[in-house]
């Protein structure tokens, strides 16, 4: 059984499995995710793009996302699913990528501004979990600000 | 004393101390713009209660009819902890005379 891993994508930023022999024991699928941080013109916010692929090599489905994200947040992503998480193409690396939707964010980062002296880690460690992206907690040690 | 409806995350307590086995005493604050808040801002909770837990009884006592929104929570009111964190850990990271203060906002996120 010859992987496809190296034909299907470039340069992932998570290792992977090359021991063929292990895919065939293991009942536990095994998901790589690659996270972009980039800066959106239109909205002047920071927004989160991302893929996902399975250990075969094929792309999660957008319905394969949703049910892998949080309980905690899915009461809220429920009502607009289609316009919260789209996929669009990449703005540098021309191929597409999941992302959310970033109209509202701007708004959202306003109520947080005054107390963060790092906004771009404040709102990452909001958006990032609801896309499988989690932050240690002691990210935000160095984030309050000096006023606080 | 408050009427306890649905209390999952415990009641309040005077006071805690820091052991394993003690309750966390936490803070639970409506960030600046937050319309409706909770009256009770002192909770005791479980060491090993996790975020998740935390932000769905924020939803549940605070945004009772906003079912579509998300509540966040953040510590020192710049930094939101994974759903996944215990208390614990947030507790002696975070964690000022002997309490955690979090604070929750409910604005829409996403969209």
């Amino acid at each position: 059984k010859e992987s496809k891993l190296c034909d299907t994508f470039e340069e992932p930023l998570d290792t992977f499995l090359e021991d063929k022999s292990m895919l065939e024991n293991t009942v536990e699928e095994r998901t790589t995710w690659e996270y972009h941080v980039m800066y959106n013109q239109s909205y002047s916010v920071p927004t989160l793009h991302f893929n996902a692929w399975r250990s075969d090599g094929a792309l999660l489905s957008l319905e394969e996302v949703w049910g892998r994200a949080l309980k905690c947040y899915r009461g809220s992503l429920e009502d607009d699913k289609w316009t919260v998480l789209t996929q669009q193409e990449h703005p540098i690396l021309r191929r597409p990528f999941y992302t959310l939707h970033p109209c509202r964010t701007a708004e959202f980062l306003e109520s947080l501004k005054e107390k963060s002296s790092n906004i771009l880690i404040t709102w990452l460690s909001t958006f990032g979990p609801v896309v499988g992206l989690l932050l240690d907690f002691q990210y935000g040690r160095s984030v309050a600000s000096a006023n606080h | 004393t408050e009427p306890q409806t649905t209390d999952p995350i415990g009641s309040e307590t005077p006071k805690s101390e820091k052991t394993d086995k003690t309750k966390i005493e936490i803070r639970l604050k409506a960030n600046g713009n937050a319309t409706n808040y909770m009256k009770k801002k002192k909770w005791a909770v479980d060491p090993d209660k996790k975020i998740s837990s935390i932000m769905e009884f924020v939803k549940k006592n605070v945004m009772k009819g906003e079912v579509e929104k998300s509540a966040f929570l953040y510590v020192n009111q710049s930094f939101a902890p994974a759903p996944d964190q215990i208390v614990k850990n947030l507790y002696e990271c975070y964690g000022t005379d002997g309490k955690l203060v979090l604070h929750y906002c409910k604005t829409q996120a996403w969209g």
